[in-house]
């Protein structure tokens, strides 16, 4: 009689396997055959069963790492391991250290977003800085994984530090100044305050050229102005104020209404408080005109305004556009 | 022709006309396994189970036919029901080989790592050889993130050559959510059996997950063609066929598990 589990011979009669123990009467015993079944909903919530993922986690967090050099991870090619260095966490993510690898990207994403935010300020230098640390941490992982000696472990990630920061953040960085450079307002300068950040465009960047209505960044001309009341100022530095014309036009600016070429305009300076009362102006080639209303002093006490409502084109430094800080009052600068 | 009546010809294939297996007069326990695994490699693990069953009803002691209910009832997502099960099949053949496999395999799914660690070596102590413990032992390889998985499947594929092998270790790729690894052993299952219409299924899932559009969709047209009114085959060609641009999916292209 043979054993239907071991497929040992045994001897007639007997009622279980004299190797495996299996009983012998199997063919005729009663039993149940019909295997029990989950319902839809149990399977349903199964599928949400925290000790299940549970597991799944802590073998996430404990998984092999890969190898670089000597032995690396079978499955991993180094070349593209190598490539995706470039984005924190993608290299984790294709060795299949998921979890680490979502986290270090995440990280770095939510760093980098907080740190726009803020950009120009301190805080939001150290959140570039922590970005940059956190893809620094991405690059160190899986350096760490190579077989050699400390020195090969470092310079390989000091070699790898170089690399991404010329073929990721230096372009990133060249590309990101041509579109917003950040500029902290200095002193209380209507309609900006001290403190305040806004965001322009280089004019030698060509993404916004300056015309008339755009607010600027510009350099005033240094010049001594004599005052009506024996006063001199020397003005210089940078101000940011609205172009009202440009080359070759004519302004007149009296009783706060403005007329570019004879036609009235609806233009008008930034801080209309602190305008100057009556200019007449014409911009010669090159030149824009903008009414120094952001000064921080009282225009009217200088003698010639129109002198230095002149601006060269090339003393227009670029377009704001974006008041960055404080967050109350995010929003484009019209 | 009389006489040609008795003749022993190879009988059809286990997939064989419905219309020639009703006519017989009854069907035996061998013929309920036939259809279980004629089932089984279509892809349809309720009629399996069905039939392991009715197999089961003639003959108890048939190991194949406990053995296949508890596969049977991993591959329907039943983890907790197939280790029951298995379990109580070892009450009447303990330590069948495949049996501990088929509980290894249940636990491992269930999250119980340890455990089915335990039973998987208790199923390799026992003597022969079988491509489904190999299986097992790379599941739980995938599951517990080792790197040596892919040595167990293709060491299964060597002790079998049948194609259900390597598309079975693309299900459990795919159950573990390494898609590019499943594709691999889909296609290996393709290239040893191109005129069954499951292998070609499964390989248009692996693609579908890696978000290869493209090659899922021929993928699926060749599974239609080869099993035509094939339900989930033509439901996925519809999702793919209407499904627009997605910024997620290009992400999860890139970024997705490799």
């Amino acid at each position: 009689m043979q054993c239907a589990n071991c497929r040992f011979e045994n001897m007639p009669g007997v009622d279980a396997c004299g190797r495996c123990g299996a009983s012998l009467q199997m063919a005729t015993a009663t039993l149940n055959v019909h295997p029990p079944r989950a319902g839809k909903w149990v399977k349903r919530l199964r599928k949400w069963d925290l000790w299940r993922h549970s597991f799944r986690l802590w073998h996430a967090l404990t998984g092999n790492v890969p190898r670089l050099g000597g032995t690396y991870y079978a499955n991993v090619p180094e070349r593209p391991l190598l490539l995706r260095l470039a984005v924190p966490g993608w290299a984790q993510i294709y060795c299949e250290r998921t979890l680490l690898g979502w986290f270090l990207l995440g990280l770095y994403a939510l760093l980098l977003a907080f740190a726009t935010l803020f950009i120009g300020t301190q805080f939001g230098s150290v959140l570039l800085g922590l970005a940059l640390a956190c893809h620094a941490a991405s690059i160190v992982d899986i350096v760490n994984a190579v077989d050699d000696g400390l020195v090969r472990r470092v310079s390989l990630f000091v070699g790898f530090l170089f690399g991404v920061a010329m073929i990721v953040y230096l372009p990133a960085g060249w590309l990101a100044t041509r579109f917003a450079v950040p500029r902290v307002i200095a002193v209380d300068s209507p309609p900006f305050r001290a403190g305040d950040v806004v965001l322009y465009a280089p004019a030698t960047a060509g993404f916004m050229s300056p015309h008339a209505g755009q607010v600027v960044l510009y350099r005033l001309p240094n010049l001594f102005t004599a005052a009506r009341n024996h006063t001199r100022y020397f003005l210089a530095g940078e101000r940011i104020d609205r172009i009202l014309a440009g080359p070759g036009q004519r302004v007149v600016w009296r009783k706060g209404k403005l007329e570019v070429d004879g036609e009235p305009s609806a233009l008008a300076p930034l801080d209309l408080a602190h305008c100057p009362a009556d200019v007449d102006v014409t911009a010669a080639a090159g030149e824009f005109v903008i009414l120094p209303s952001t000064l921080g002093v009282d225009i009217n006490a200088i003698a010639d305004a129109g002198q230095i409502s002149r601006i060269p084109a090339q003393d227009i430094l670029g377009t704001v556009y974006w008041q960055h800080q404080p967050l109350s009052r995010l929003g484009r600068v019209r | 022709m009389a006489r040609f009546d008795k003749l022993e010809l190879e009988s059809q294939s286990p997939a064989g006309s419905r219309a020639v297996q009703v006519a017989r007069p009854a069907a035996d326990d061998v013929d309920w396994i036939a259809q279980a695994d004629a089932e089984r490699r279509c892809g349809q693990y309720e009629n399996s189970l069905r039939h392991y069953s009715r197999a089961l009803e003639l003959d108890k002691s048939l190991v194949i036919a406990w053995l296949g209910q508890a596969q049977s009832l991993v591959f329907l997502d039943e983890f907790v029901e197939a280790e029951l099960w298995s379990r109580k099949a070892l009450e009447s053949f303990p330590n069948n080989s495949e049996l501990l496999a088929a509980r290894a395999q249940a636990l491992c799914r269930t999250g119980d790592l340890k455990q089915a660690l335990a039973v998987c070596d208790g199923s390799f102590k026992q003597p022969g050889q079988s491509a489904y413990r190999w299986i097992v032992r790379g599941e739980l390889l995938v599951a517990s993130r080792q790197d040596f998985d892919r040595h167990c499947f293709d060491k299964a594929r060597l002790l079998d050559s049948d194609w259900l092998v390597p598309l079975e270790a693309a299900l459990v790729y795919l159950h573990h959510g390494f898609y590019s690894r499943a594709v691999e052993r889909a296609r290996q299952a393709v290239e040893a059996a191109p005129d069954r219409h499951y292998a070609w299924y499964v390989q248009a899932v692996c693609e579908i997950e890696l978000g290869l559009d493209t090659r899922a969709h021929s993928s699926l047209q060749r599974c239609l063609e080869l099993s035509p009114g094939h339900v989930e085959a033509e439901r996925r060609m519809t999702d793919i066929r209407h499904r627009g641009f997605s910024p997620f999916r290009v992400l999860r292209r890139f970024f997705g598990r490799r």
